[in-house]
Protein backbone atom coordinates (compact mmCIF):
# COMPACT_ATOMS: atom_id res chain seq x y z
CA UNK A 1 0.00 0.00 0.00
CA UNK A 2 1.45 3.23 -1.08
CA UNK A 3 1.73 5.77 1.60
CA UNK A 4 1.42 9.39 0.70
CA UNK A 5 4.22 11.17 2.45
CA UNK A 6 5.65 14.63 2.12
CA UNK A 7 8.70 13.19 0.41
CA UNK A 8 6.64 11.42 -2.20
CA UNK A 9 4.66 14.54 -2.80
CA UNK A 10 7.84 16.57 -3.08
CA UNK A 11 9.19 14.23 -5.72
CA UNK A 12 5.89 14.26 -7.52
CA UNK A 13 5.95 18.02 -7.62
CA UNK A 14 9.42 17.86 -9.17
CA UNK A 15 8.06 15.57 -11.89
CA UNK A 16 9.21 12.17 -10.71
CA UNK A 17 7.09 9.63 -12.52
CA UNK A 18 7.24 7.05 -9.73
CA UNK A 19 6.09 9.58 -7.22
CA UNK A 20 3.34 10.68 -9.57
CA UNK A 21 2.21 7.10 -9.95
CA UNK A 22 2.25 6.68 -6.18
CA UNK A 23 0.12 9.78 -5.76
CA UNK A 24 -2.33 8.52 -8.30
CA UNK A 25 -2.47 5.04 -6.77
CA UNK A 26 -3.07 6.48 -3.32
CA UNK A 27 -5.62 9.18 -4.08
CA UNK A 28 -7.42 8.03 -7.22
CA UNK A 29 -9.43 5.27 -5.45
CA UNK A 30 -10.50 7.69 -2.77
CA UNK A 31 -11.55 10.27 -5.32
CA UNK A 32 -13.42 7.60 -7.22
CA UNK A 33 -15.14 6.49 -4.00
CA UNK A 34 -16.06 10.06 -3.16
CA UNK A 35 -17.59 10.60 -6.58
CA UNK A 36 -19.45 7.32 -6.37
CA UNK A 37 -20.78 8.17 -2.96
CA UNK A 38 -21.97 11.49 -4.29
CA UNK A 39 -23.75 9.77 -7.16
CA UNK A 40 -21.73 11.07 -10.09
CA UNK A 41 -22.81 9.70 -13.45
CA UNK A 42 -19.35 8.78 -14.67
CA UNK A 43 -17.08 8.59 -11.62
CA UNK A 44 -14.22 6.99 -13.52
CA UNK A 45 -14.17 9.62 -16.23
CA UNK A 46 -14.55 12.36 -13.69
CA UNK A 47 -11.63 10.94 -11.71
CA UNK A 48 -9.51 11.14 -14.83
CA UNK A 49 -10.48 14.75 -15.31
CA UNK A 50 -9.63 15.53 -11.71
CA UNK A 51 -6.14 14.14 -11.98
CA UNK A 52 -5.52 15.72 -15.34
CA UNK A 53 -6.23 19.03 -13.71
CA UNK A 54 -4.19 18.20 -10.62
CA UNK A 55 -1.11 16.98 -12.44
CA UNK A 56 -1.03 20.01 -14.75
CA UNK A 57 -0.92 22.29 -11.73
CA UNK A 58 1.19 20.21 -9.46
CA UNK A 59 4.28 22.34 -10.02
CA UNK A 60 3.22 25.11 -7.68
CA UNK A 61 1.88 22.91 -4.95
CA UNK A 62 2.91 23.62 -1.39
CA UNK A 63 1.86 22.01 1.87
CA UNK A 64 3.17 18.50 1.43
CA UNK A 65 0.84 15.51 1.61
CA UNK A 66 -1.91 17.36 3.45
CA UNK A 67 -1.79 20.16 0.95
CA UNK A 68 -1.97 17.73 -1.95
CA UNK A 69 -4.88 15.86 -0.42
CA UNK A 70 -6.78 19.09 0.15
CA UNK A 71 -5.99 20.22 -3.37
CA UNK A 72 -7.10 16.95 -4.96
CA UNK A 73 -10.40 16.82 -3.14
CA UNK A 74 -11.03 20.46 -3.79
CA UNK A 75 -10.80 19.71 -7.49
CA UNK A 76 -12.91 16.59 -7.12
CA UNK A 77 -15.61 18.45 -5.25
CA UNK A 78 -15.62 21.24 -7.81
CA UNK A 79 -15.85 18.78 -10.67
CA UNK A 80 -18.71 17.00 -9.03
CA UNK A 81 -20.58 20.26 -8.47
CA UNK A 82 -20.07 21.19 -12.10
CA UNK A 83 -21.30 17.81 -13.26
CA UNK A 84 -24.28 17.98 -10.95
CA UNK A 85 -25.29 21.39 -12.22
CA UNK A 86 -24.87 20.28 -15.81
CA UNK A 87 -26.97 17.22 -15.17
CA UNK A 88 -29.64 19.30 -13.49
CA UNK A 89 -29.89 21.65 -16.44
CA UNK A 90 -30.12 18.83 -18.99
CA UNK A 91 -31.14 15.46 -17.69
CA UNK A 92 -29.57 12.66 -19.68
CA UNK A 93 -31.76 10.50 -21.86
CA UNK A 94 -30.97 6.84 -22.24
CA UNK A 95 -32.95 3.80 -23.30
CA UNK A 96 -34.28 1.51 -20.64
CA UNK A 97 -32.12 -1.48 -19.83
CA UNK A 98 -33.57 -3.93 -17.39
CA UNK A 99 -30.20 -5.05 -16.15
CA UNK A 100 -29.41 -1.53 -15.09
CA UNK A 101 -32.68 -0.94 -13.30
CA UNK A 102 -31.69 -0.40 -9.70
CA UNK A 103 -35.24 -0.89 -8.54
CA UNK A 104 -34.81 -4.61 -9.03
CA UNK A 105 -33.59 -6.54 -6.05
CA UNK A 106 -30.16 -7.98 -6.81
CA UNK A 107 -29.37 -11.58 -6.18
CA UNK A 108 -27.09 -12.51 -3.31
CA UNK A 109 -24.33 -13.28 -5.71
CA UNK A 110 -24.66 -9.98 -7.46
CA UNK A 111 -24.73 -8.16 -4.15
CA UNK A 112 -21.62 -9.97 -3.02
CA UNK A 113 -19.78 -9.19 -6.23
CA UNK A 114 -20.71 -5.58 -6.51
CA UNK A 115 -20.52 -4.68 -2.88
CA UNK A 116 -23.80 -4.80 -1.19
CA UNK A 117 -23.05 -2.01 1.19
CA UNK A 118 -23.13 0.69 -1.48
CA UNK A 119 -26.84 0.49 -1.94
CA UNK A 120 -27.49 0.90 1.76
CA UNK A 121 -24.91 3.62 2.05
CA UNK A 122 -26.53 5.45 -0.81
CA UNK A 123 -29.85 5.25 0.95
CA UNK A 124 -28.32 6.50 4.16
CA UNK A 125 -26.49 9.35 2.50
CA UNK A 126 -29.61 10.28 0.60
CA UNK A 127 -31.19 11.19 3.94
CA UNK A 128 -28.61 13.91 4.50
CA UNK A 129 -28.68 17.28 2.96
CA UNK A 130 -26.04 18.16 0.43
CA UNK A 131 -23.71 19.97 2.79
CA UNK A 132 -23.86 17.25 5.44
CA UNK A 133 -23.18 14.66 2.76
CA UNK A 134 -20.21 16.60 1.51
CA UNK A 135 -18.66 16.95 4.94
CA UNK A 136 -19.03 13.30 5.89
CA UNK A 137 -17.83 11.88 2.59
CA UNK A 138 -14.89 14.23 2.40
CA UNK A 139 -13.81 13.44 5.90
CA UNK A 140 -14.22 9.67 5.65
CA UNK A 141 -13.12 9.08 2.08
CA UNK A 142 -10.61 11.87 1.75
CA UNK A 143 -9.09 11.54 5.17
CA UNK A 144 -9.48 15.24 5.59
CA UNK A 145 -9.39 17.06 8.86
CA UNK A 146 -11.97 19.61 9.86
CA UNK A 147 -9.70 22.38 8.67
CA UNK A 148 -9.03 20.73 5.34
CA UNK A 149 -12.70 20.03 4.82
CA UNK A 150 -13.47 23.64 5.64
CA UNK A 151 -10.94 24.71 2.99
CA UNK A 152 -12.45 22.44 0.39
CA UNK A 153 -15.99 23.62 1.03
CA UNK A 154 -15.10 27.22 1.67
CA UNK A 155 -16.70 27.21 5.08
CA UNK A 156 -15.52 27.84 8.55
CA UNK A 157 -14.33 25.02 10.75
CA UNK A 158 -17.21 25.57 13.13
CA UNK A 159 -19.73 25.32 10.33
CA UNK A 160 -18.14 22.14 9.10
CA UNK A 161 -18.12 20.70 12.56
CA UNK A 162 -21.79 21.53 12.99
CA UNK A 163 -22.67 19.98 9.63
CA UNK A 164 -20.74 16.86 10.50
CA UNK A 165 -22.47 16.53 13.84
CA UNK A 166 -25.97 16.92 12.41
CA UNK A 167 -25.18 14.49 9.63
CA UNK A 168 -23.94 11.85 12.02
CA UNK A 169 -26.97 12.28 14.23
CA UNK A 170 -29.20 11.71 11.24
CA UNK A 171 -27.31 8.57 10.29
CA UNK A 172 -27.46 7.35 13.84
CA UNK A 173 -31.18 7.80 13.86
CA UNK A 174 -31.46 5.82 10.66
CA UNK A 175 -29.47 3.02 12.20
CA UNK A 176 -31.58 3.05 15.30
CA UNK A 177 -34.77 2.85 13.29
CA UNK A 178 -33.31 0.02 11.20
CA UNK A 179 -33.73 1.95 8.01
CA UNK A 180 -30.11 1.31 7.14
CA UNK A 181 -28.90 -2.24 6.98
CA UNK A 182 -25.40 -2.54 8.24
CA UNK B 1 -4.42 11.38 9.88
CA UNK B 2 -5.65 7.93 9.11
CA UNK B 3 -9.11 6.90 8.06
CA UNK B 4 -9.79 5.16 11.29
CA UNK B 5 -8.55 8.10 13.21
CA UNK B 6 -10.91 10.38 11.33
CA UNK B 7 -13.86 8.09 12.00
CA UNK B 8 -12.88 7.78 15.65
CA UNK B 9 -12.63 11.53 15.95
CA UNK B 10 -16.02 11.97 14.36
CA UNK B 11 -17.66 9.48 16.69
CA UNK B 12 -15.90 10.88 19.70
CA UNK B 13 -17.21 14.30 18.89
CA UNK B 14 -20.69 12.86 18.73
CA UNK B 15 -20.56 10.88 21.96
CA UNK B 16 -21.40 13.87 24.10
CA UNK B 17 -24.73 14.05 22.31
CA UNK B 18 -25.52 10.35 22.21
CA UNK B 19 -25.50 7.60 24.73
CA UNK B 20 -24.46 5.04 22.19
CA UNK B 21 -22.92 5.24 18.76
CA UNK B 22 -23.34 1.61 17.96
CA UNK B 23 -23.67 0.88 14.32
CA UNK B 24 -22.54 4.32 13.29
CA UNK B 25 -18.87 3.39 13.09
CA UNK B 26 -19.79 0.38 11.00
CA UNK B 27 -21.72 2.60 8.67
CA UNK B 28 -18.80 4.97 8.30
CA UNK B 29 -16.40 2.10 7.84
CA UNK B 30 -18.61 0.78 5.06
CA UNK B 31 -18.45 4.21 3.50
CA UNK B 32 -14.72 4.15 3.78
CA UNK B 33 -14.51 0.95 1.79
CA UNK B 34 -15.76 2.86 -1.23
CA UNK B 35 -12.35 4.46 -1.46
CA UNK B 36 -10.31 1.30 -1.09
CA UNK B 37 -10.79 -0.17 -4.52
CA UNK B 38 -8.40 -0.08 -7.39
CA UNK B 39 -7.53 3.12 -9.10
CA UNK B 40 -9.41 3.63 -12.35
CA UNK B 41 -7.50 3.10 -15.53
CA UNK B 42 -5.99 6.40 -16.52
CA UNK B 43 -6.68 7.78 -19.94
CA UNK B 44 -3.87 8.16 -22.49
CA UNK B 45 -3.48 11.81 -21.71
CA UNK B 46 -3.34 11.13 -18.02
CA UNK B 47 -0.87 8.31 -18.55
CA UNK B 48 1.39 10.68 -20.43
CA UNK B 49 1.26 13.10 -17.56
CA UNK B 50 1.95 10.37 -15.03
CA UNK B 51 4.95 9.26 -17.08
CA UNK B 52 6.37 12.74 -16.87
CA UNK B 53 6.03 13.41 -20.61
CA UNK B 54 5.79 17.08 -21.33
CA UNK B 55 2.29 18.01 -22.20
CA UNK B 56 1.51 18.92 -25.71
CA UNK B 57 0.58 22.42 -26.59
CA UNK B 58 -2.85 23.42 -25.41
CA UNK B 59 -5.51 22.80 -27.95
CA UNK B 60 -6.95 26.22 -27.39
CA UNK B 61 -3.74 27.84 -28.47
CA UNK B 62 -3.58 25.74 -31.60
CA UNK B 63 -7.07 26.74 -32.54
CA UNK B 64 -6.69 30.37 -31.76
CA UNK B 65 -3.83 30.91 -34.18
CA UNK B 66 -5.65 29.97 -37.38
CA UNK B 67 -8.69 31.80 -36.19
CA UNK B 68 -6.75 34.99 -35.63
CA UNK B 69 -4.93 34.48 -38.90
CA UNK B 70 -8.18 34.16 -40.77
CA UNK B 71 -9.56 37.17 -39.04
CA UNK B 72 -6.56 39.29 -39.91
CA UNK B 73 -6.72 38.06 -43.49
CA UNK B 74 -10.36 39.00 -43.75
CA UNK B 75 -9.60 42.41 -42.32
CA UNK B 76 -6.78 42.90 -44.79
CA UNK B 77 -8.98 41.99 -47.75
CA UNK B 78 -11.77 44.21 -46.55
CA UNK B 79 -9.38 47.09 -46.08
CA UNK B 80 -7.87 46.60 -49.49
CA UNK B 81 -11.30 46.52 -51.10
CA UNK B 82 -12.34 49.66 -49.28
CA UNK B 83 -9.16 51.43 -50.31
CA UNK B 84 -9.66 50.37 -53.92
CA UNK B 85 -13.22 51.60 -54.00
CA UNK B 86 -12.26 54.88 -52.40
CA UNK B 87 -9.36 55.36 -54.79
CA UNK B 88 -11.48 54.66 -57.84
CA UNK B 89 -14.18 56.99 -56.63
CA UNK B 90 -11.80 59.84 -56.00
CA UNK B 91 -10.00 59.29 -59.28
CA UNK B 92 -13.25 59.11 -61.16
CA UNK B 93 -14.55 62.28 -59.61
CA UNK B 94 -11.33 64.09 -60.34
CA UNK B 95 -11.26 62.75 -63.88
CA UNK B 96 -14.84 63.84 -64.48
CA UNK B 97 -13.89 67.29 -63.32
CA UNK B 98 -10.82 67.23 -65.51
CA UNK B 99 -8.67 68.03 -62.56
CA UNK B 100 -6.22 65.22 -62.80
CA UNK B 101 -2.73 65.89 -64.04
CA UNK B 102 -2.67 65.97 -67.80
CA UNK B 103 -0.92 62.64 -68.38
CA UNK B 104 -3.20 60.84 -65.98
CA UNK B 105 -6.24 62.60 -67.32
CA UNK B 106 -5.22 61.55 -70.80
CA UNK B 107 -4.84 57.94 -69.78
CA UNK B 108 -8.14 57.96 -67.97
CA UNK B 109 -9.85 59.59 -70.91
CA UNK B 110 -8.43 57.07 -73.31
CA UNK B 111 -9.44 54.24 -71.07
CA UNK B 112 -12.95 55.52 -70.70
CA UNK B 113 -13.28 56.08 -74.41
CA UNK B 114 -12.17 52.56 -75.10
CA UNK B 115 -13.79 50.52 -72.42
CA UNK B 116 -16.45 52.49 -70.65
CA UNK B 117 -19.87 53.52 -71.76
CA UNK B 118 -19.05 57.08 -70.89
CA UNK B 119 -16.07 59.22 -71.52
CA UNK B 120 -14.02 61.40 -69.32
CA UNK B 121 -12.86 64.65 -70.78
CA UNK B 122 -9.45 64.85 -72.24
CA UNK B 123 -6.99 67.22 -70.78
CA UNK B 124 -7.14 70.75 -71.93
CA UNK B 125 -5.22 71.24 -75.09
CA UNK B 126 -5.54 67.71 -76.33
CA UNK B 127 -7.34 67.06 -79.54
CA UNK B 128 -10.76 65.65 -79.11
CA UNK B 129 -10.97 61.97 -79.19
CA UNK B 130 -11.94 60.40 -82.45
CA UNK B 131 -15.44 59.27 -82.32
CA UNK B 132 -16.65 62.01 -80.15
CA UNK B 133 -19.13 64.42 -81.54
CA UNK B 134 -18.07 66.79 -84.19
CA UNK B 135 -20.32 67.53 -86.97
CA UNK B 136 -19.37 69.26 -90.03
CA UNK B 137 -22.30 71.18 -90.86
CA UNK B 138 -20.95 74.40 -91.96
CA UNK B 139 -23.04 74.54 -94.95
CA UNK B 140 -26.54 75.55 -94.83
CA UNK B 141 -27.59 72.83 -97.10
CA UNK B 142 -26.83 70.28 -94.55
CA UNK B 143 -30.10 70.66 -92.94
CA UNK B 144 -33.51 69.94 -93.87
CA UNK B 145 -35.78 72.67 -94.57
CA UNK B 146 -38.68 72.49 -96.70
CA UNK B 147 -41.17 75.05 -97.29
CA UNK B 148 -44.64 74.17 -96.75
CA UNK B 149 -45.29 74.88 -100.22
CA UNK B 150 -42.54 72.77 -101.30
CA UNK B 151 -40.18 75.53 -101.76
CA UNK B 152 -37.04 75.47 -99.97
CA UNK B 153 -35.62 78.42 -98.44
CA UNK B 154 -32.84 79.59 -100.48
CA UNK B 155 -29.89 79.73 -98.37
CA UNK B 156 -27.02 79.74 -100.63
CA UNK B 157 -25.79 81.78 -103.31
CA UNK B 158 -25.44 85.37 -102.57
CA UNK B 159 -26.03 84.81 -98.98
CA UNK B 160 -23.25 82.51 -98.53
CA UNK B 161 -20.73 85.08 -97.70
CA UNK B 162 -22.80 86.02 -94.78
CA UNK B 163 -22.65 82.52 -93.54
CA UNK B 164 -19.22 81.73 -94.33
CA UNK B 165 -16.69 81.84 -91.72
CA UNK B 166 -16.98 80.28 -88.40
CA UNK B 167 -20.33 79.72 -87.06
CA UNK B 168 -20.78 78.49 -83.66
CA UNK B 169 -23.58 76.19 -83.34
CA UNK B 170 -24.72 74.63 -80.24
CA UNK B 171 -25.74 71.22 -81.05
CA UNK B 172 -25.68 68.45 -78.71
CA UNK B 173 -25.49 65.70 -81.13
CA UNK B 174 -23.93 64.71 -84.26
CA UNK B 175 -26.74 63.88 -86.40
CA UNK B 176 -29.57 65.85 -87.55
CA UNK B 177 -32.86 64.44 -87.89
CA UNK B 178 -35.04 66.86 -89.48
CA UNK B 179 -38.63 66.41 -90.08
CA UNK B 180 -40.21 69.10 -91.93
CA UNK B 181 -43.70 68.42 -92.77
CA UNK B 182 -44.59 70.55 -95.58
CA UNK B 183 -47.76 71.74 -96.88
CA UNK B 184 -48.37 70.19 -100.19
CA UNK B 185 -50.32 73.05 -101.28
CA UNK B 186 -48.06 75.64 -100.15
CA UNK B 187 -45.90 75.74 -103.11
CA UNK B 188 -48.57 76.43 -105.53
CA UNK B 189 -48.33 80.08 -105.41
CA UNK B 190 -44.93 80.52 -106.54
CA UNK B 191 -44.35 77.33 -108.16
CA UNK B 192 -41.18 77.28 -106.41
CA UNK B 193 -38.56 74.87 -107.08
CA UNK B 194 -35.62 74.54 -104.99
CA UNK B 195 -32.76 72.56 -106.05
CA UNK B 196 -29.81 71.61 -104.10
CA UNK B 197 -27.07 71.57 -106.48
CA UNK B 198 -24.31 71.57 -104.09
CA UNK B 199 -22.43 68.54 -103.29
CA UNK B 200 -21.96 68.11 -99.69
CA UNK B 201 -18.89 66.59 -98.55
CA UNK B 202 -18.13 66.46 -94.94
CA UNK B 203 -14.80 65.20 -94.23
CA UNK B 204 -15.30 65.14 -90.60
CA UNK B 205 -14.99 61.85 -88.99
CA UNK B 206 -17.41 60.29 -86.78
CA UNK B 207 -20.72 58.80 -87.04
CA UNK B 208 -23.93 60.45 -87.31
CA UNK B 209 -27.40 59.73 -88.00
CA UNK B 210 -29.70 61.98 -89.69
CA UNK B 211 -33.16 61.74 -90.68
CA UNK B 212 -34.98 64.24 -92.56
CA UNK B 213 -38.00 64.30 -94.50
CA UNK B 214 -39.05 66.79 -96.91
CA UNK B 215 -42.64 67.00 -97.29
CA UNK B 216 -42.54 69.67 -99.77
CA UNK B 217 -44.92 69.02 -102.42
CA UNK B 218 -46.38 70.32 -105.51
CA UNK B 219 -45.36 73.86 -105.36
CA UNK B 220 -41.81 73.05 -105.47
CA UNK B 221 -39.45 70.29 -105.47
CA UNK B 222 -37.09 70.30 -102.76
CA UNK B 223 -34.14 68.28 -103.50
CA UNK B 224 -32.57 69.18 -100.39
CA UNK B 225 -32.54 66.06 -98.47
CA UNK B 226 -29.26 67.13 -97.41
CA UNK B 227 -30.19 66.56 -93.91
CA UNK B 228 -28.44 64.64 -91.33
CA UNK B 229 -25.66 62.57 -92.54
CA UNK B 230 -23.30 64.98 -91.21
CA UNK B 231 -20.16 63.25 -90.75
CA UNK B 232 -19.72 65.21 -87.72
CA UNK B 233 -21.98 63.89 -85.11
CA UNK B 234 -24.49 66.18 -83.87
CA UNK B 235 -27.07 65.07 -81.55
CA UNK B 236 -29.75 67.46 -82.00
CA UNK B 237 -32.95 67.26 -80.42
CA UNK B 238 -34.61 70.30 -81.45
CA UNK B 239 -37.59 71.44 -83.09
CA UNK B 240 -38.29 74.45 -84.94
CA UNK B 241 -40.70 76.00 -87.11
CA UNK B 242 -40.09 78.37 -89.76
CA UNK B 243 -41.85 80.03 -92.45
CA UNK B 244 -40.64 82.07 -95.18
CA UNK B 245 -41.16 83.22 -98.56
CA UNK B 246 -38.83 83.09 -101.35
CA UNK B 247 -39.13 83.77 -104.89
CA UNK B 248 -35.69 84.03 -105.90
CA UNK B 249 -33.18 81.57 -106.71
CA UNK B 250 -30.00 81.12 -105.03
CA UNK B 251 -27.20 79.26 -106.28
CA UNK B 252 -23.88 79.06 -104.90
CA UNK B 253 -21.54 77.20 -102.79
CA UNK B 254 -21.69 77.33 -99.15
CA UNK B 255 -18.91 77.21 -96.83
CA UNK B 256 -18.79 77.50 -93.23
CA UNK B 257 -17.83 75.97 -90.06
CA UNK B 258 -19.90 74.80 -87.34
CA UNK B 259 -19.00 73.67 -83.93
CA UNK B 260 -21.15 71.65 -81.81
CA UNK B 261 -20.49 71.14 -78.23
CA UNK B 262 -21.45 68.33 -76.15
CA UNK B 263 -24.58 68.40 -74.25
CA UNK B 264 -25.63 71.69 -75.46
CA UNK B 265 -28.44 72.52 -77.55
CA UNK B 266 -30.31 75.60 -78.12
CA UNK B 267 -33.80 76.05 -78.97
CA UNK B 268 -33.84 76.43 -82.55
CA UNK B 269 -34.36 79.77 -83.84
CA UNK B 270 -33.97 80.18 -87.37
CA UNK B 271 -31.94 82.93 -88.64
CA UNK B 272 -33.46 83.51 -91.88
CA UNK B 273 -31.13 83.90 -94.63
CA UNK B 274 -31.39 87.12 -96.21
CA UNK B 275 -32.14 86.94 -99.77
CA UNK B 276 -30.82 89.51 -102.00
CA UNK B 277 -33.20 91.81 -103.56
CA UNK B 278 -34.97 90.35 -106.35
CA UNK B 279 -34.34 86.91 -105.36
CA UNK B 280 -37.20 86.39 -103.20
CA UNK B 281 -38.06 86.43 -99.66
CA UNK B 282 -36.19 84.24 -97.47
CA UNK B 283 -37.97 82.00 -95.16
CA UNK B 284 -37.65 82.35 -91.58
CA UNK B 285 -36.85 78.93 -90.58
CA UNK B 286 -36.29 78.37 -86.97
CA UNK B 287 -35.96 74.78 -87.68
CA UNK B 288 -34.05 72.60 -85.46
CA UNK B 289 -31.10 72.28 -87.62
CA UNK B 290 -31.84 74.23 -90.58
CA UNK B 291 -29.33 76.26 -92.25
CA UNK B 292 -28.33 79.28 -90.48
CA UNK B 293 -30.13 78.38 -87.40
CA UNK B 294 -29.22 77.32 -84.06
CA UNK B 295 -31.05 74.48 -82.65
CA UNK B 296 -31.93 73.49 -79.27
CA UNK B 297 -31.69 69.93 -78.35
CA UNK B 298 -31.12 67.53 -75.66
CA UNK B 299 -28.74 65.25 -77.29
CA UNK B 300 -25.54 64.01 -75.99
CA UNK B 301 -22.23 64.27 -77.47
CA UNK B 302 -18.84 65.30 -76.53
CA UNK B 303 -17.28 68.26 -78.05
CA UNK B 304 -18.71 68.11 -81.39
CA UNK B 305 -16.73 70.14 -83.64
CA UNK B 306 -18.40 70.77 -86.74
CA UNK B 307 -16.39 72.32 -89.33
CA UNK B 308 -16.83 71.93 -92.88
CA UNK B 309 -18.39 73.35 -95.79
CA UNK B 310 -21.70 72.49 -96.94
CA UNK B 311 -21.60 73.55 -100.44
CA UNK B 312 -25.13 72.89 -101.11
CA UNK B 313 -26.11 75.07 -103.81
CA UNK B 314 -29.65 75.60 -104.00
CA UNK B 315 -31.43 77.12 -106.76
CA UNK B 316 -34.98 77.64 -106.56
CA UNK B 317 -37.67 79.99 -106.25
CA UNK B 318 -39.69 79.90 -103.29
CA UNK B 319 -42.87 81.67 -102.86
CA UNK B 320 -44.58 81.80 -99.64
CA UNK B 321 -42.78 79.04 -98.17
CA UNK B 322 -42.98 77.97 -94.70
CA UNK B 323 -40.75 75.65 -93.06
CA UNK B 324 -41.46 73.43 -90.24
CA UNK B 325 -38.80 71.26 -89.22
CA UNK B 326 -37.77 69.15 -86.47
CA UNK B 327 -34.44 67.83 -86.02
CA UNK B 328 -33.73 65.10 -83.74
CA UNK B 329 -30.73 63.10 -83.42
CA UNK B 330 -28.15 61.77 -81.24
CA UNK B 331 -24.67 61.00 -82.05
CA UNK B 332 -21.26 61.21 -80.83
CA UNK B 333 -18.20 62.00 -82.70
CA UNK B 334 -16.03 64.57 -84.06
CA UNK B 335 -16.35 65.86 -87.38
CA UNK B 336 -14.09 68.28 -88.88
CA UNK B 337 -14.40 68.62 -92.44
CA UNK B 338 -14.74 70.81 -95.23
CA UNK B 339 -16.81 70.42 -98.16
CA UNK B 340 -16.33 71.85 -101.40
CA UNK B 341 -19.05 72.38 -103.80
Amino acid sequence: VAVLTDDVVSRAVSGDSDALAAVYAELAPKVLGYLRARGADDPEGLTNEVFLHVLRRLGGLVGGADGLRTFVFSIAHARYVDEYRRRTRRPPESPYVAELDERLAPSAETAALTGEGLGHLSEALAQLNDEQRSVITLRVLGDLSLEQTADVLGKSVGAVKQLQRRGLLTLRALVDRGEVAL
Amino acid sequence: VSTSAVIAEMIADLEEFLDSTDGLDDLLSGLRTLGEGAAPTPSHELMALLAGTPETAPVVALRSRPASHRASRRNAIAGLAAATVAGLSITGAAAAANELPAPIQRVVAHFSESYLPFSFPRPVGDPPAPGTASSSDSGEGADVSTGTDGSRAATTGPHEPQRSGTELRHESGASDAGISPGNPDGGAAGGTTSTDTGAETDTGSGTGQGDGQDHGQPGGTDHGQDHGQDSGQDGDQGSGQGSGQGDGSTTGPGTGQGHAYAGQGDAGKGVPPTAPPGQGKKPTSPGGDTAGSTSNGGGQSAAADDSGADPAAEAGTGVIGSVQGQARGQAKGVGGGRSTP
